[in-house]
């Protein structure tokens, strides 16, 4: 899944407003500029929101109300996963913005 | 996007239900003397077969139950050391395996994250 | 609970274990004694356990309501969870309900010579068998070994959901 995300990163930015990102990428934005955008801004919408489930886990964990501690681990986990992919993601298209800025013509 | 897959859910659920299984096991031996303590278990693989089964919001508890086929002694009490001494080392095992797979699942996945960098 | 509350569970076993062996130690010291400060000879005493937290002990002890794989949490534990040995009561633990003496009548001894003998020379022992305290002590014995068998157990289980993270 994470291969389809990266395939269809690099796809659109060679071709740029490419259609048709494949992966998990949920729906884009009303309104958003180009596809790209729209999946890159639900990456950070779903990183914060596992951020947050694993804020709330470690401190529940933490004050003794009886969090599980692999379901904290686990939390954190996932949460920085997301972070990790969605930072790859956007070094990744700054890469690519950087090399295609760099273009002589 | 979605950095949870298939197995690492349900690896979750199996750690869930062992840790389930320690406490019962726990509470089990702490009341080896009690007159009239009745054995608590539940079954594992239906549990776990239904935690899979249902919807990922289905968070219930596990049916916890007498357990069946114990004799009990003069005082009414019915736990035996050896089963709760199985259960304790059944428990502790497949927690570990259950979080060694999780391990490797989660690093499977961040070496795809990280496939590309130098 | 989580398994931090699951150790208060084992503790509660190995307290109460400890009780039931202090109170056999005292009834073996004890097995001659014939004068006490309430008068007539030591009365014999015995632990009675309880279970607690019975009813709805599956409920309170799997923590429903707790969250499951999404680890969160909606709401305070039930009882005493996470850190630190609670005074009161563990929802699955055992407690001692309380030490009771034995009523039963204490065995006479004709020695009037004893200076507790009463008018018709017999004096009263308490009737301590020294075989069943000693199977008793036994079987506290394992039964502390047992709770702390699963101690250690819950330990490595602990330590291993820290490798998550690693």
């Amino acid at each position: 899944m994470i291969e389809q995300i990266l395939g269809g990163l690099s796809g659109a930015v060679s071709s740029a407003g490419a259609q048709g990102i494949a992966g998990g990428a949920g729906a884009a934005t009303g309104g958003a500029a180009s596809p790209f955008s729209g999946m890159f801004k639900s990456m950070i919408d779903q990183t914060s929101a596992l951020d947050a489930k694993a804020t709330q886990a470690v401190s529940g964990l933490l004050s003794g109300q009886g969090v599980e501690i692999h379901d904290a681990m686990m939390a954190t986990q996932k949460a920085d996963m997301a972070f990790e992919l969605a930072l790859q993601v956007r070094n990744k298209a700054v890469g690519a913005y950087q090399q295609m800025m760099g273009m002589q013509f | 996007m979605q950095v949870a897959t298939a197995t690492s859910d349900a690896l979750g659920k199996y750690l869930d239900l062992a840790s389930d299984q320690m406490k019962l096991t726990a509470a089990n031996m702490a009341n080896v003397d009690t007159p009239g303590y009745k054995t608590q278990g539940f079954d594992f693989a239906q549990e776990f077969s239904r935690a899979l089964n249902g919807s990922a919001s289905a968070e219930t508890a596990p049916g916890v139950l007498d357990v069946d086929g114990l004799t009990a002694r003069p005082d009414g009490n019915n736990v035996s050391m050896d089963r709760e001494g199985i259960q304790l080392a059944k428990a502790q095992l497949e927690f570990r395996t259950g979080v060694a797979l999780l391990k490797s699942e989660y690093s499977r996945v961040m070496s795809a994250i990280h496939a590309d960098s130098k | 609970m989580n398994l931090f509350g699951v150790m208060d569970i084992s503790a509660s076993g190995l307290k109460a274990e400890r009780v039931r062996a202090e109170v056999v130690a005292a009834n073996m010291a004890n097995a001659e004694t014939t004068r006490t400060a309430e008068g007539g000879p030591y009365k014999r005493q015995q632990v009675v356990f309880q279970a607690m937290g019975s009813d709805g002990f599956a409920a309170s002890l799997l923590g429903n309501g707790l969250g499951g794989g999404a680890g969160l949490s909606s709401g305070s534990g039930l009882g005493a969870s996470g850190f630190g040995m609670s005074s009161g009561t563990v929802a699955g633990g055992v407690a001692v309900a309380g030490v009771l003496s034995d009523q039963s009548a204490p065995l006479e001894r004709y020695d009037p010579q004893h200076p507790d003998a009463g008018p018709d020379g017999y004096v009263a022992y308490p009737d301590i068998n020294p075989l069943t305290e000693m199977v008793d002590l036994m079987g506290a014995t394992r039964s502390y070994g047992l709770n702390a068998t699963a101690v250690q157990a819950e330990k490595g289980m602990i330590t291993s959901s820290l490798e998550i993270l690693k």
